[in-house]
């Protein structure tokens, strides 16, 4: 009796499995098509100001005071979040939460504003938490991928922050990159980019600006090269059309801009205090652009003044005139 | 009478039998022992200090005591004791050969026949048993000399390159491809993540790690796997220059193995023995060189007649040694090896891209240290230490080099000088390393993203380690076809700077070959 019952349930599931696996195989192309589209459907991203909420303010800048690391870093990151409305309009309860840091190298520890900085991070964890999150991973691919991404997470000390406060530090596997189309692409129209920063509810752009010689300054947009594959290949001489073509494929919910510490010259790997500037500000803006185009005036420069943001703002991503936009500055 | 003779017998079998079990119990243990390490815990490397052959051969040649080597003491002392205990009870390549059998299978009332008679091998055995002296002798002579080159013949070096460049990765690449496959799977997902989540950094490593020449290793292993068709443990019969070592010095062995009285000449000990070490012709005594303790012939023995024992037997077995003649071709051929090579210009000049591991500054002395054994490649991080083919000359065989486009030197990592058994790539400290110059890094401005198609990339300087950054964007200017001025512009290294760890050119994105790369760093 119990032979022929399992001997049923084999058979019933081999048919199924096989029933799966057949569909799966058979309609890949236009299952790949409706995933494309249910991601784009599913960015929970306000390109203008209309989606903005009233009373919040478009862009939100906390600063330490004085001169120095003096105000702690958590602080104002959550002084920063709370300015455009707090986590919870963001973050709600049962997402899962995917935080894409800047962890470019395993060269240097967060002081030499290589890395962003583990506790804006951790903070960012937590608040996720707070705010109800199902799971929330912290995960960058560094230069040379998923071998030297452990030692990289730990030498920043954001894996130590993450992990204290809750998070799970993913090494990105080289094997979840998947090829997706970027249909308002202007120079590229698909390139492989990490399954999951696809498929996550919210994704939480956390870069650093620094000193780069292929586009000058990196922030966020830049930062966004860290979730697609074959990064050497991406460089040509349109680079930057490309990164603001990936600008419109991966939209971050949020962007919080780490300015606790930036990279002025020798970026974006670095390795001499000299060359870094403190800074203690974080922004934080649902546009991507804008708190990119904030960054830049740290160095002295306007969003229009780096090709890929302008160019990310020509194409309607976001605005780089940030005199259209309320920014709320608070001094901790 | 029978009856009491049965009690006496059967239950010195059974200790026989107890011990033979424990021999394949600690064959076993030891090879997967010698395996984990390698795996793991590549800086307690037990195996490689264990081993008196590259232990002697490496400090002759390197002209100095190596203390790495001093367990290998215990080696020495054990076959002092008992002979080749090594090679039949610890050696990890020996339990490969052993468990590699080839044999015929024991047929039912008959005793087990290890190869036919009149095999070529057979015929030839008394000759063949003495090329593991004469290799032995070479080696050590060539050592002499300053020479290192026949050290890739040691039994360990063998089993720690090919499981280091060949096996492991094997197991990794294999895992990594069906998971890749099922990848294809989108309902595979969640299974798939919750899989490599649980294995990655745990059993298998994050990286997958490529060799040149992989192959290359893997054949000569499994060639010398196949010997074993030629008669049982045909390499450590008769080509392990370890073995010869430790061959040699079983002679002076104060236990052994002897026959005594109560023998009836049943030939069933000398059938059992897989290395035809019993002599039918001498009372079916053993050639104490020849033993490796694997007591198969105390468990076949109907009599009981066996035993080991300190006593002096009047009228031992003298197995095969190396004539005086043979010992002085021995030393010729080294000679003349070692000469033939001090000619080989790959010595001198080696290749413009031989970069060495950090911190080895001299190409001859380095030649004269290092023992060919892979540690170096398998710690490092970035596989970027790879087993040299010719760019050192043949006496460069197997030696590590940086190659940068396999992996550069990793600017926070110092483990190869760590782990080198001989020093020949020095102990540097972490600090001391991000200095150390491996060799300089060049534009090939033909090739070069940057410079010939105005390219926005400079991913050479982007990477670069140093806190001041050894390349720089230069621009130049060009006249083109129409008489044109144009400006272009592109990556230029400061020599100064530049410590040659080869980030650049590993990860320069034009394809095929890099267009910055390392070279030697004296040219």
């Amino acid at each position: 009796m119990d032979k022929i019952d399992r001997r049923k349930f084999l058979k019933r599931a081999f048919v199924l499995g096989a029933g799966t696996l057949f569909m799966s195989q058979g309609c890949t192309g236009k299952q790949q098509d409706s995933r494309i589209t249910d991601q784009e459907s599913a960015r929970n991203n306000a390109d203008s100001e209309e989606k903005q909420p009233a009373g919040d303010a478009y862009l939100g800048v906390a600063k330490g005071s004085g001169p120095g690391i003096t105000s702690d870093p958590s602080g104002i990151t959550r002084k920063a979040i709370d300015a455009i409305g707090g986590i919870s309009r963001f973050v709600k309860r049962g997402d899962d939460v995917i935080i894409k840091p800047n962890i470019c190298t395993d060269y240097y520890s967060y002081e030499y504003a290589a890395t962003t900085n583990p506790f804006v991070v951790g903070t960012i964890v937590s608040l996720c938490l707070e705010a109800g999150a199902k799971r929330v991973r912290v995960m960058d691919s560094t230069m040379r991928g998923s071998g030297s991404s452990e030692k990289a997470y730990k030498i920043s000390g954001i894996k130590d922050a993450v992990e204290k406060a809750g998070g799970i530090m993913e090494i990105m596997s080289p094997m979840k990159f998947r090829e997706a189309r970027i249909p308002e692409g202007s120079v590229i129209k698909s390139w492989p980019v990490y399954r999951d920063i696809l498929e996550a509810d919210v994704v939480i752009n956390v870069p650093i600006p620094k000193d780069h010689p292929a586009t000058e300054l990196t922030v966020g947009c830049k930062n966004l090269m860290g979730v697609i594959l074959n990064q050497g290949k991406f460089h040509d001489s349109v680079l930057s059309r490309r990164i603001a073509d990936l600008a419109s494929l991966v939209r971050p919910a949020l962007t919080v801009v780490d300015a606790v510490r930036i990279l002025i010259h020798n970026g974006p790997t670095g390795g001499s205090l000299s060359d870094v500037k403190i800074t203690n500000t974080v922004i934080a803006s649902h546009d991507m652009i804008a708190a990119d185009s904030y960054a830049t005036s740290l160095f002295s420069l306007t969003g229009n003044d780096i090709l890929h943001i302008k160019h990310a703002g020509e194409m309607g991503l976001g605005l780089t005139d940030l005199s259209r936009v309320s920014i709320k500055e608070i001094t901790v | 009478m029978i009856s009491k003779d049965q009690e006496t017998v059967f239950p010195g079998m059974d200790k026989w039998k107890i011990l033979k079990k424990s021999r394949a119990v600690v064959q076993w243990i030891s090879l997967f022992l010698f395996i984990f390490l390698l795996a793991y815990f590549p800086r307690f490397e037990l195996f490689m200090r264990l081993n008196p052959f590259t232990g002697l051969s490496a400090s002759i040649a390197g002209r100095s005591a190596l203390i790495y080597f001093l367990p290998a003491l215990f080696v020495l002392a054990a076959t002092f004791l008992f002979g080749r205990i090594w090679c039949g009870w610890i050696c990890p390549l020996g339990t490969v050969l052993d468990s590699a059998g080839f044999r015929k299978k024991k047929k039912p009332g008959r005793s087990r026949i290890t190869w036919e008679t009149s095999t070529p091998v057979k015929k030839h055995d008394r000759g063949l048993r003495k090329i593991k002296y004469l290799l032995l002798v070479i080696v050590l002579v060539c050592a002499l000399f300053g020479n290192l080159s026949l050290i890739i013949l040691d039994p360990v070096t063998i089993m720690t390159r090919t499981f280091t460049v060949s096996i492991l990765p094997a197991v990794n690449h294999i895992v990594t491809e069906i998971e890749r496959y099922l990848y294809n799977f989108d309902f595979l997902h969640g299974a798939l993540d919750a899989l490599d989540s649980l294995i990655r950094g745990t059993i298998l490593p994050f990286n997958r790690s490529y060799f040149y020449q992989n192959i290359v290793v893997l054949l000569v292993f499994l060639g010398i796997i196949l010997l074993n068709l030629g008669a049982h443990r045909f390499w450590c019969r008769y080509l392990c220059p370890l073995g010869g070592l430790l061959a040699f010095i079983s002679r002076f062995s104060l236990f052994k193995r002897q026959v005594v009285p109560a023998c009836t000449q049943c030939a069933s000990c000398s059938h059992a023995c897989p290395m035809d070490a019993i002599r039918a012709d001498k009372q079916y005594k053993s050639e104490q060189e020849e033993c490796t303790l694997c007591l198969d012939c105390f468990t076949q023995c109907p009599e009981n007649s066996l035993a080991f024992s300190a006593r002096r037997e009047k009228d031992p077995v003298k197995g095969v040694r190396l004539s005086r003649k043979n010992f002085l071709v021995g030393i010729g051929a080294a000679a003349l090896g070692t000469g033939f090579l001090k000619g080989d210009i790959g010595g001198i000049k080696p290749d413009v891209v031989l970069i060495r591991p950090p911190g080895v500054t001299d190409e001859v002395n380095f030649l004269s240290q290092c023992i060919r054994c892979g540690q170096c490649m398998k710690v490092c991080p970035t596989s970027g230490l790879q087993p040299c083919l010719l760019e050192s000359g043949i006496s460069g065989f197997w030696t590590p080099r940086l190659t940068p486009r396999a992996g550069p030197c990793d600017y926070t990592c110092h483990l190869c000088g760590q782990v080198c058994p001989t020093r020949a790539i020095p102990e540097l400290t972490l600090s001391i390393k991000q200095q150390t110059r491996l060799g300089k890094a060049v534009v090939d401005t033909k090739r070069c993203l940057e410079w010939a198609e105005g390219a926005d990339c400079l991913i050479c300087r982007e990477f670069c380690p140093l806190p001041v950054k050894a390349v720089e964007r230069r621009e130049r200017i060009e006249i083109d076809e129409q008489g044109k001025i144009k400006i272009v512009h592109g990556p230029f290294v400061i020599a100064e700077r530049c410590i040659g760890c080869g980030i650049c050119e590993n990860l320069c994105p034009v394809e095929g070959d890099a267009a910055i790369r390392v070279m030697r760093k004296d040219i």
